[in-house]
C-alpha cells in the first residue's frame, strides 16, 4: 500500500514536470524591451506575495527606468516604447516590479497624460497596490504630477510635499468610461478648470465640440466588441497652460486600436479599400479627416472627426495634432486662414489614439 | 405651441448619439423629449442656447433621426418644429440642425 501511494506521488510529480515544461516551451517570448533595469525604485507593487500568478506572464518581474525626457515631439520612438512595456503589464504579458521617475526630468503634458493613462491601467490590474515613493523624484516632475491629479486618479493620497513655482500649469486628469457617465459634464468640468487658469476668453463652444467627437469616438470606434478589452471603452483628458508662451494645451487619450486599424465600410472606403491598405497610418488618419469616419456603413455616421479641428480654427496658429497607431496627421490654422497638413510615421505605435489641441491665447 | 428649453429640461452639456456615449445624448433626446413632444402638439419651439456646446452626433441623432427613422418627413419638420435662441453664437447649430434634417434618409425597415 505504501508502494502503491509512491508510486502514485511519482507518477503525480513526473505528470507535473511534464505539464510545466509543456507550459515553459508555450510561454510567449518577449525581446527588446524599451526600458533597462536598474536598482532604486518609485513606484513598486506593494505586497507581493500576494500577487496572482498568470501561467503565460513571463516569470521574472522587471525595473523600468524612465529616461530623462518624455516627450512626442522630440523623443517619440523612446518615449512610446517605455509606454509600450508598461502596456504589457496591463495587459498581463509582462509583471513589473518598480518603475523608476528619479532620471526624468521633463515631461510634456501629453506624454504625462499617456504615462498616467498607462500607470492608471496597471494599477487596476495589480489591484491598486501600486505605492508611490517621491521624495527623489525630480521637484518639477513631482509638482507637475501631484498638480495634475495623479495620485488621486491612482486612489493614493497626495503626498505632503512643497511644490515649486513654474509658469507651466497643469489640470487634474480626468478618465472617461462611456456608458453610465455624464462625459458632458466631465468636458464642461475640464473647460471651468481652465477657465480657472487663463481667465474666461477661451472658444468654449468650439471646445466643446470638439471633445464631444473625441469622446464619441471612442466608444463608437476605438474599442470594437471583438477586441480584448473592448468592454473597457476607457479615455483621459488633462490640459495645460503655459503663462510665458501663452500656450494651452488640452490633451486626450484613448487606448482603443487606432484610426487606421478601424477599417471602414461606408461605400466611400469599399472603392478605396486596396489602396486604403497600402496606406501608412498618417494617411489613413488624414483621409478619414477628410472623408469622414464610417466604420458602420451609414452615412450620417463618423462625419464628426472634421469637429476636432474646429478649436484649432478658432485661433491664430492653432495646432491639431492627432497620433494614432504609427502615424502623426498634423493640422495647422495658419495666420491667413488656412489649414497647413503635415505627418510622420513611426516605428511604434503609440497604441491607442492621442489628440491634442495646441492654441496661444 | 410647446416650448422644449434643452439645457433647462435637458442638460447643459448634451453629448453623443447613444447612452453609450455620455448620459444626455441625441437619441435620449429624441426619443423622451422631442419625438413626445412632436406627437402631441401641432407645433413645438425648441431653445438651443444655454447650454456649452453640441457636437455634430448629437444634432444628427436628436433632429436627423427624426427622418431617419421615419417618424417625420423634413416637409413635416419645416412646418411643426422651431428653433430658437437668443446668443447669435448659436445660428450655427440651427443651421446644422436643419442641415442634417434635410440629408436625413428615411432607414429601410429591412
Amino acid at each position: 500500500m505504501n508502494a502503491g501511494g509512491n508510486r502514485s506521488r511519482r507518477y503525480r510529480q513526473k505528470r507535473w514536470r511534464l505539464r510545466r515544461d509543456r507550459r515553459n516551451f508555450l510561454r510567449p517570448r518577449i525581446a527588446n524591451w524599451a526600458a533597462s533595469p536598474s536598482v532604486l525604485s518609485h513606484w513598486g507593487v506593494g505586497n507581493h506575495h500576494t500577487t496572482t500568478r498568470d501561467p503565460f506572464v513571463l516569470d521574472e518581474p522587471i525595473e523600468i527606468t524612465l529616461p530623462v525626457r518624455l516627450n512626442f515631439e522630440e523623443d517619440y520612438e523612446r518615449t512610446v516604447g517605455h509606454f509600450n512595456t508598461l502596456r504589457s503589464a496591463s495587459v498581463g504579458l509582462r509583471r513589473i516590479k518598480k518603475l523608476r521617475f528619479e532620471e526624468l526630468l521633463f515631461i510634456s503634458p501629453a506624454a504625462a497624460l499617456v504615462l498616467a493613462s498607462e500607470v492608471d491601467a496597471w494599477n487596476e490590474r495589480v489591484q491598486g497596490r501600486l505605492r508611490a515613493n517621491v521624495e527623489s523624484w525630480d521637484p518639477e516632475i513631482r509638482r507637475l504630477l501631484i498638480q495634475m491629479g495623479y495620485f488621486e486618479l491612482l486612489g493614493l493620497l497626495r503626498p505632503r510635499i512643497r511644490t515649486t513655482e513654474s509658469s507651466i500649469t497643469f489640470v487634474n486628469f480626468r478618465r472617461g468610461e462611456p456608458g453610465a457617465s455624464d462625459s458632458g459634464k466631465m468636458a464642461q468640468d475640464l473647460r471651468v478648470d481652465i477657465e480657472a487658469i487663463v481667465g474666461t476668453g477661451i472658444s468654449r463652444k468650439r471646445l466643446f465640440e470638439g471633445l464631444s467627437e473625441a469622446i464619441t469616438n471612442v466608444s463608437q470606434h476605438a474599442y470594437p466588441p471583438s477586441v480584448l478589452g473592448g468592454d473597457k471603452k476607457r479615455w483621459w483628458l488633462s490640459a495645460s497652460f503655459d503663462r510665458a508662451s501663452r500656450n494651452l494645451n488640452v490633451i486626450f487619450y484613448d487606448q482603443g486600436v487606432g484610426i487606421p486599424k478601424t477599417l471602414p465600410s461606408s461605400d466611400l472606403w469599399e472603392n478605396i479599400k486596396d489602396a486604403f491598405s497600402r496606406w501608412s497610418d498618417s494617411e489613413k488618419i488624414g483621409a478619414a479627416m477628410e472623408y469622414g469616419r464610417s466604420s458602420v456603413n451609414r452615412p450620417e455616421r463618423g462625419k464628426g472627426l472634421k469637429n476636432l479641428l474646429e478649436f484649432a480654427k478658432a485661433y491664430e496658429d492653432g495646432k491639431l495634432s492627432i497620433y494614432s497607431g504609427h502615424g502623426l496627421y498634423r493640422l495647422e490654422h495658419t495666420r491667413d486662414d488656412r489649414i497647413r497638413t503635415t505627418s510622420r510615421e513611426h516605428k511604434r505605435s503609440i497604441g491607442g489614439t492621442l489628440i491634442e489641441w495646441s492654441v496661444k491665447l | 405651441m410647446k416650448n422644449i428649453n434643452i439645457a433647462k429640461e435637458f442638460s447643459e452639456t448634451p453629448l453623443g448619439r447613444f447612452a453609450d456615449d455620455s448620459l444626455y445624448n441625441g437619441t435620449t433626446f429624441r426619443e423622451s423629449f422631442l419625438r413626445p413632444a412632436l406627437d402631441a402638439n401641432s407645433k413645438v419651439a425648441v431653445v438651443i442656447d444655454g447650454v456649452e456646446g453640441y457636437g455634430s452626433s448629437f444634432l444628427e441623432e436628436a433632429f436627423g433621426g427624426l427622418v431617419r427613422k421615419g417618424y417625420y418627413t423634413s416637409g413635416q419638420l419645416a412646418e411643426k418644429l422651431e428653433i430658437r435662441f437668443e446668443d447669435v453664437d448659436f445660428s450655427v447649430y440651427r443651421d446644422l440642425i436643419w442641415k442634417y434634417i434635410n440629408e436625413a434618409k428615411m432607414e429601410s425597415k429591412s
